[in-house]
Order: C-alpha cells, then structure tokens, then sequence
C-alpha cells in the first residue's frame, strides 16, 4: 500500500507539489494524470526515496520514507519495478543485460535461469532479436518496451510506469497496455502509471487521480471520464483548450 | 556596484564553496564506506584498471618522452658547456623521478581518465541512469565510484613507474644522440647520486595520492552535474580544473614533506 500525506515538495523554493494526498491500495491499479510540468514524474521519484521531500509523509507498507537511510530505502526499493520517462536503460550495457541486472544483484539465480528469464521477458515485449543490441541501436519505442521488461523481471510489487506508452504505435501501445494489465493480474502487483493517453487511461486503470495546481484530485472512474462533471477533468480528457 | 551588494554576493560564494567542499567529504566518505558496508566488486576493479591503463599508456608515453627530451636536451646544453657533462644522468634522474613523472602523470590522467570519468557519471545523471541504478536498490557507490576510485589508486603508481622510465631514458637518448654523451656516464651519474627515496617517493606517495584526487573528484563533480547537455560539458570542464589545481598544490606539499 502507498500512503501519501500531505506532500510537499519544492525545487529552489518554487514549490512543486503542495499538499498531496493519494492512497493507493494494494492490488490496485491506479493512473495519474495531469498537465505537463505539474509533477506527476517528481511524484514517482519521491515514492521511490530517489529525492527528499519538503514535508508530508509518503508511507510504503506503513513504513515512512522520510528519514530512511539509503540502505532502508533499498530495503523498500526492492518491492518496485519502475518505467522512467526516458527509459533509462543504462547505455554500456545490452539489452541482455540491462534486464538481467536486477536478477543478477538481488537473486541467486544462475546465469542460464537468467537468460531463460530474460529471453522471455523480451518475448512479452516482442523484441525477442534484440538480446545483444545495445540501447543506442535501438529507437524510443523499443527503448520503452525494454525498460518494461526491465521493470517486471523480478515481479516486483509494486509497479510505477511513468508514460509507458507514449511514442508507442497504437498496436504496441495496445500490447503493452494488456501487459500491464496481466503482468498486475499474475503477480497481483499495485500499478500506479502516469500517461497522457487516453487509451492507456481508459484500458489500464481502475481509480484515476488528477494532479492540478500542485494537489491530487480524484476523478470519475475510466468509464465515466471521457464525461466528467469536473470541468478541468472534462476539458483534459478531451484535450480542450480553455474557452 | 554597492556596498551590500558586494558583501551579499562575497557571502553567497564562500557559502557555495564551503557547502560544495562539505558535499564533496561527504561523497568521498560515502564511496570509502562502502570498503566495508559493501560486496566489493573486483570485477568492475579490473575492468577499470584495464580501461584507465589502455587510455593512458599512449598519451602518458608521448608526454613523458617530449618532457624527458626536452628537459635533457636544455640541461645538457648549459651543463657541457661548464664542464658538468658527468651529472647529467643523475639531473634528468632527480627531476623525472621526483617531479616530473609523477606530476605530468597526473596532468595527463586528469585529462583524459578523469574527464572520460566525470562525463561518463554526468550523461548517467542527465539521463537518469543513476535514478534507475538506485531504483533497482543498487548503489551507484559501491557499484560505480568506488571500483574508479581504487582503480586509480592503483593504475597511477604503475603508470608513474613508466612515465619515470619513459623521461629518464628518452632523456639518456637525447644525451647520447644529439650530445654525443656517454650512456655509461648517464647511469652511473643516476645510481650514485639519486638515493631510494627520489625514485620510490614519487610512486609510492605521489601516485595513490594523486589517483584518490582524481577519483575522487571526477566521480563527486560527475554525479552533482545539472540537468542538460551543457551540464555535461560543465562537468568536464570543472573536473580537469578542479583535479589540475588540487594536484599542484597537494605536489607542493608532498614534495615539501617527502624530500
Ligand atoms: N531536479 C529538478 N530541479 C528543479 N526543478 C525540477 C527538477 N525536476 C523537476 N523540476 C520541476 O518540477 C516540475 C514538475 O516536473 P515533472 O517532471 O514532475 O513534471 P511532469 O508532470 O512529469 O511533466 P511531463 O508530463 O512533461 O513529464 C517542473 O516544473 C520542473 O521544472
Ligand atoms: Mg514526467
């Protein structure tokens, strides 16, 4: 469960987010959405302790992260898989291994499960051919698609998707919105996926939370979004410009 | 400009140069923790070694043989002229090892190990590679900054001992070529009058200092660089600086206490 009181959180004193509070329950798959700039990557990043936050309290199993230690926060890390916005895979390493890595620090797995593993996560992804490319041969789609796998390989918990389908053709933007919803299925992991795609709202989500002027505010659910009473909610949904 | 003004602005850079030297402790304790809070990778050791070692061979050789010909050939010339031909050996000897080796050693890692390294953990940072690292509860520490900075702490005594090679014999090669010097003279010269501390000195106290200087500071400028492209210029930059800077004057002091 993620727990998130009151959140503050402010870049050289120009404050960012300004009294969140989001729970987010186990088993759960929740999307947020919002205008670009208005913090829903840096809210990620403080879920995973990767920043200090201002003040507030964000709870992960009723553990607070505020005043952990790195070392505490990898304790808890370790229940996440994350997709960042800009993938991230690490360039010096292959596709291969960009996947493998978590299973090569944090299991006991040998090196042929390991493949084994990998080889089927790429499978997932359709990028079966891709094993020994390196990161800079590969466009931002695949890229994407990568860090996927990269992110569900050790079936984590929790799962955070930072705009996991943008770039994506519509065809694999599909494939990889059925994959979040099965991957959560199999695992029964909580997803929470940051996207500004309406497909990617519609298919994935069961609870939709909408970061405005620095606070989250809960909408209608998938269904009735696209007809939202909130007018800001309807005008986002619907890409309307202000009149 | 007023009054105020400047004292405002005075303060401000004391104030970021003390708070960036306190962050800079700080992640050099950080990385030396993890000597014992964390596996060791030797594996990520050996690769680094190799990688600094193959980047620095060719560019240590180049400098240190033009500094070891330059050098003999300018005492040469003023020293054959008062009849002093003899020590020759022994002055090329006492520079290189004591000075020379170690200092342009240094320079030239700078240059290219601790800029390639900086850069390196700058584009992680700016392209939140670091983020993904730490995200999967693996520490850019242990995994990242420590395995260059013991890598440097023990490559730059071993490329120091070829550097001291490289000046002290293309120096004897000027002396013979272009002096018509004795060989023989050259290295009795060197074996009488150098003694065990101004060869070793350099290697032994200069180099693992050096390398943690340069370690040190191309990993702690790299992992604080800013957001963007030019952030990864900056740190480039800043970190053949600041590490050039720190190794004159840390020499300076060595040299003083060592000899
Ligand atoms: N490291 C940082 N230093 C200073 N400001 C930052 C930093 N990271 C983010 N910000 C600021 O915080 C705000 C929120 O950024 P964030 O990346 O969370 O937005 P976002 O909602 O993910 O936007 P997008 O949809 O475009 O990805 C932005 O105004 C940004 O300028
Ligand atoms: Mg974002």
């Amino acid at each position: 469960m993620i727990d998130i009181e009151n959140l503050f959180k402010e870049y050289n004193g120009q404050p960012v987010l300004k009294g969140v509070n989001i729970r987010i329950k186990e088993g759960r798959k929740t999307t947020i959405i919002g205008s670009s700039g208005c913090g829903k990557s840096t809210l990620l990043r403080l879920i995973l302790g990767l920043e200090p936050y201002t003040s507030g309290e964000i709870r992960i199993d009723d553990q607070p992260l505020h005043r952990m230690s790195e070392t505490q926060l990898n304790q808890v890390r370790l229940k996440f898989g994350m997709v960042f916005q800009s993938s991230a895979l690490f360039d010096s390493m292959t596709v291969g291994e960009n996947i493998a890595l978590v299973l090569k620090e944090h299991t006991k797995l040998t090196d042929g499960v390991i493949k084994t593993k990998v080889l089927e996560a790429l499978n997932l992804v359709e990028l079966r051919d891709t094993y020994y490319l390196l990161p800079s041969e590969l466009s931002g789609g695949m890229k994407k698609r990568v860090a996927f796998a990269r992110a569900i390989i050790g079936d984590p918990k929790i799962l955070l998707f930072d705009e996991p389908t943008t770039g994506l053709d519509p065809i694999t933007s599909t494939t990889i919105e059925d994959l979040i919803n099965t991957v959560t299925q199999k695992v029964g992991a909580t997803t929470v996926v940051v996207t500004h795609q309406i497909s990617t709202i519609l298919r994935t989500s069961e609870k939709i939370i909408m970061i405005q002027d620095g606070t989250a505010m809960k909408t209608e659910g998938p269904k009735k979004i696209m007809k939202s009473k909130n007018p800001l909610v309807y005008r986002f949904v619907n890409g309307l410009v202000e009149v | 400009m007023t009054r105020p003004d400047i004292a405002t602005r005075l303060g401000t850079s004391i104030f970021d140069s003390l708070s960036w030297m306190g962050r800079y402790a700080l992640h050099t304790w950080e990385v030396i923790r993890c000597l014992w809070s964390q596996k060791i990778r030797f594996r990520h050791i050996f690769e680094q070694m190799y990688k600094i070692g193959l980047l620095s061979l060719p560019i240590v050789f180049t400098t240190l043989m033009f500094v070891g010909m330059v050098f003999a050939s300018q005492v040469s010339k003023e020293f054959i002229k008062v009849g002093a031909g003899k020590i020759i050996g022994a002055i090329v000897g006492f520079a290189i090892w004591r000075e020379l080796g170690p200092l342009f050693t240094g320079v030239v890692v700078a240059a290219r190990v601790g800029a390639a390294i900086s850069t390196e953990i700058a584009a992680m940072k700016v392209t939140e590679q670091l983020d993904a690292l730490r995200s999967m509860a693996i520490s850019p520490f242990s995994n990242l900054y420590l395995p260059r900075l013991i890598a440097l702490i023990l490559m730059m005594p071993i490329l120091i001992v070829f550097a001291d090679g490289v000046g002290f014999f293309s120096g004897m090669f000027i002396y013979k070529f272009l002096f018509h010097g004795n060989i023989n003279a050259y290295m009795n010269s060197a074996l009488h009058l150098l003694n065990s501390l101004d060869i070793y000195a350099g290697v032994v106290y200069k180099g693992p200092v050096f390398g943690f200087i340069i370690g040190s500071l191309a990993t702690f400028i790299g992992a604080n660089t800013k957001a963007g492209a030019s952030g990864i210029g900056w740190s480039a930059t800043t970190t053949v600086v600041s590490i050039l800077l720190t190794i004159f004057i840390v020499n300076f002091f060595l040299s003083y206490i060592i000899f």
